[in-house]
């Protein structure tokens, strides 16, 4: 707000004529005119005594401020400088001051020439003759339209920070809401380290994993403290050297109040200096206690499945060997079967998932790793003395091809050791697989030493060759063929590699 | 294609009947005299009973006395027996078997079973 200004009172009368028109100062060397005329303060100068207080006298840099000549305005009242932006109260407070006589500062929009529009600093302020009777109005303008800008601009700005403000930290309150709602429903604890003076704060849930009371402080050392003996060294590492392994996660056990174990999981983002070494530990906690034990019951159960599953096979190989028993001629089919049986058997311990099968069983998903397992009973593989040679290239097997896979090799190794290289001393096998474009072919070679009588039987003409036609060709649209070689039968088996990989 | 060998005779320890059986069907057919126990407390009193037993067949996995402890029971009474054992689960370390003892993990094939008696009674 501009201060009142004091009263001016010129050294000299200003001069006018008879009707009250301006005439000039007294004098062109008083120095007061002078200072008026020349000053790039707009001043201005009216006659109250004349109709509607005319301006009596504009200086240069009011025409320069509002655009307008000195003939167009003297004997006008200079109303004409408000236009549709004066605020009508501000106008009617010019009026009140004129009207009694009275001093006023006051800044109002006023409209220049062009129409284009200004702030106006206006100091008016009464002059008196020597007879105390009011004389002229004195005023001087200021253009202040930047600095009421910056003011308005100010307010505007603060106004949208006061808001954007507002706005975020609603957004902050409904965000930390959200958090306390998903840690709360996850019966998530969170907590802050800070690493630099080991100073812990915890939130209630984090305490209640710990089967502490919100109540009790709970310090690093005493976190420590709650840790099971086996892990308490592992875990105090962990938070002394938090960024082994970039983000910071760890599980340990703890021992609760009332003695009882639990599994607590914490993880945390690591906040770092700008030298990158770990300055605080921001994280949740999880009680995984349920969800381990959950998880070693299915490993339990699973593993009693994979167990049982192969009881069946031994339950239906009894069966079996049992009815054969009692009916002499069904003894030759029954041994076949059983054989058959037994190769599935083994086949499919090795498809069931690799978290069920124990340690020292692996799950083959090629046909190199499959041979092994299912020729290891008729021969050592890995020894030198070893009967049964696989070699060649590797491709996929998948748990539909095996099944067949396992009757097909099944019945060539059953074939080898009643008729062939497997039943003569001496004798070998080698299996030899190789790519052929999308094909893959598998050479079964049987060696017989020369010295040894070779039985040119032909392997089970029967039931033998019905299987081996059903699964090479209707299970796994492949092809077979048999030839004699000079040293014994060759099996040549070809198969999709895309068929078997299923 | 059964070799007679001279009548040695197996004692055969297994809870399930089925498995036993075939086993011992299987022993039988390549010459070996038999001897069935359901469990460690009955296969202990055949052995009392039966001092020509020269050799334990027995499954690992058993309600009440399992196989290691049956084992290590007839080794004190007789150091000398040969001692076979058997499991469907896994493969036992070397800490856990006797001395001197075989194993073979089910499912076997019979000629494999065969041979390690062979083995196990030369």
């Amino acid at each position: 707000m501009p201060q009142r200004p004091s009263v001016l009172a010129p050294p000299a009368p200003l001069t006018f004529d008879r009707d009250g028109t301006f005439a000039g100062f007294g004098g062109d060397s008083d120095p007061f005119a002078a200072a008026v005329r020349a000053t790039g303060t707009p001043m201005i100068i009216t006659n109250p005594r004349l109709a509607d207080n005319p301006l009596v006298f504009v200086n240069d840099a009011f025409c320069e401020l509002t655009g307008y000549d000195r003939e167009e305005v003297i004997g006008r009242n200079c109303r004409f400088l408000q236009g549709p932006q004066s605020d009508p109260a501000v106008v009617d407070a010019i009026r009140a001051a004129v009207k009694w006589g009275r001093a006023i500062a006051i800044d109002v929009r006023n409209h220049r020439k062009d129409g284009s529009v200004f702030w106006n600093r206006l100091q008016m302020a009464p002059v008196h003759d020597a007879a105390g009777d009011l004389s002229y109005f004195i005023a001087s303008q200021f253009d202040v339209t930047a600095e009421l800008q910056r003011l308005e601009d100010l307010e505007r700005h603060n106004a949208d920070l006061a808001t954007e403000s507002a706005r975020r930290l609603q957004a902050q309150h409904d965000s930390e809401q959200r958090l306390r709602f998903a840690t709360g429903a996850g019966r998530m604890g969170l907590w802050d380290l800070d690493l630099i003076s080991g100073e812990l704060t915890a939130s209630s849930v984090f305490r209640e994993n710990f089967g502490r009371l919100s109540s009790e402080a709970f310090d690093l050392p005493v976190l420590l403290d709650a840790v099971h003996v086996d892990d308490r060294r592992r875990v105090r590492e962990a938070f002394k050297n938090p960024d082994v392994d970039g983000d910071f996660a760890i599980e340990f056990q703890i021992v609760r109040p009332d003695a009882a174990i639990g599994f607590i999981q914490m993880r945390a983002d690591i906040t770092r200096g700008v030298d990158g070494a770990p300055l605080r530990l921001v994280g949740v906690s999880m009680d995984i206690s349920e969800r381990l034990k959950a998880n070693e019951e299915k490993s339990l159960l699973l593993r009693e499945l994979a167990h049982r599953i192969k009881n069946m096979f031994a339950v239906v190989d009894g069966v079996i060997s049992l009815s054969a028993r009692a009916d002499a001629a069904a003894r030759p089919f029954a041994d076949a079967l059983r054989t058959r049986l037994f190769g599935l058997g083994r086949a499919m311990a090795y498809v069931t998932p690799p978290e069920v099968v124990g340690s020292s069983e692996i799950a083959p998903q090629t046909l190199l790793v499959l041979l092994h397992v299912l020729l290891e009973p008729y021969g050592d593989l890995d020894s030198v003395h070893r009967r049964v040679i696989v070699s060649g290239d590797d491709v996929r097997i998948g748990r539909a091809a095996t099944t067949s896979m396992a009757l097909i090799i099944n019945e060539l190794a059953t074939n080898a050791l009643k008729y062939g290289a497997l039943g003569h001393a001496g004798g070998t096998v080698r299996i030899e697989m190789t790519k052929d474009g999308d094909d893959v072919t598998v050479a079964w070679r049987e060696h017989i030493p020369r010295t040894t009588a070779i039985t040119e039987a032909v392997p089970g003409g029967g039931f033998g060759s019905i299987l081996l036609e059903n699964a090479v060709v209707r299970q796994l649209r492949g092809q077979w063929s048999r030839e004699w070689t000079a040293t014994g039968l060759q099996t040549n088996l070809r198969f999709s590699q895309a068929r078997l990989a299923r | 294609m059964a070799k007679l060998v001279n009548r040695t005779t197996i004692l055969v320890v297994d809870d399930e009947p089925l498995i036993r059986s075939v086993a011992a069907d299987c022993l039988r057919d390549a010459g070996y005299l038999i001897l069935e126990a359901d469990d460690g407390v009955e296969a202990l009193s055949f052995l009392d009973q039966n001092p020509e037993i020269s050799m334990l067949f027995t499954d690992i996995n058993m309600p009440g006395m399992d196989g290691f402890a049956l084992a290590a029971e007839i080794r004190t009474r007789r150091p000398l027996m040969r001692v076979i054992l058997t499991s469907g689960r896994e493969r036992p370390t070397a800490e856990q078997m006797p001395d001197r003892g075989y194993f073979i993990g089910k499912p076997y094939a019979e000629h494999q079973l065969r041979d390690l008696m062979a083995l196990a009674a030369a």
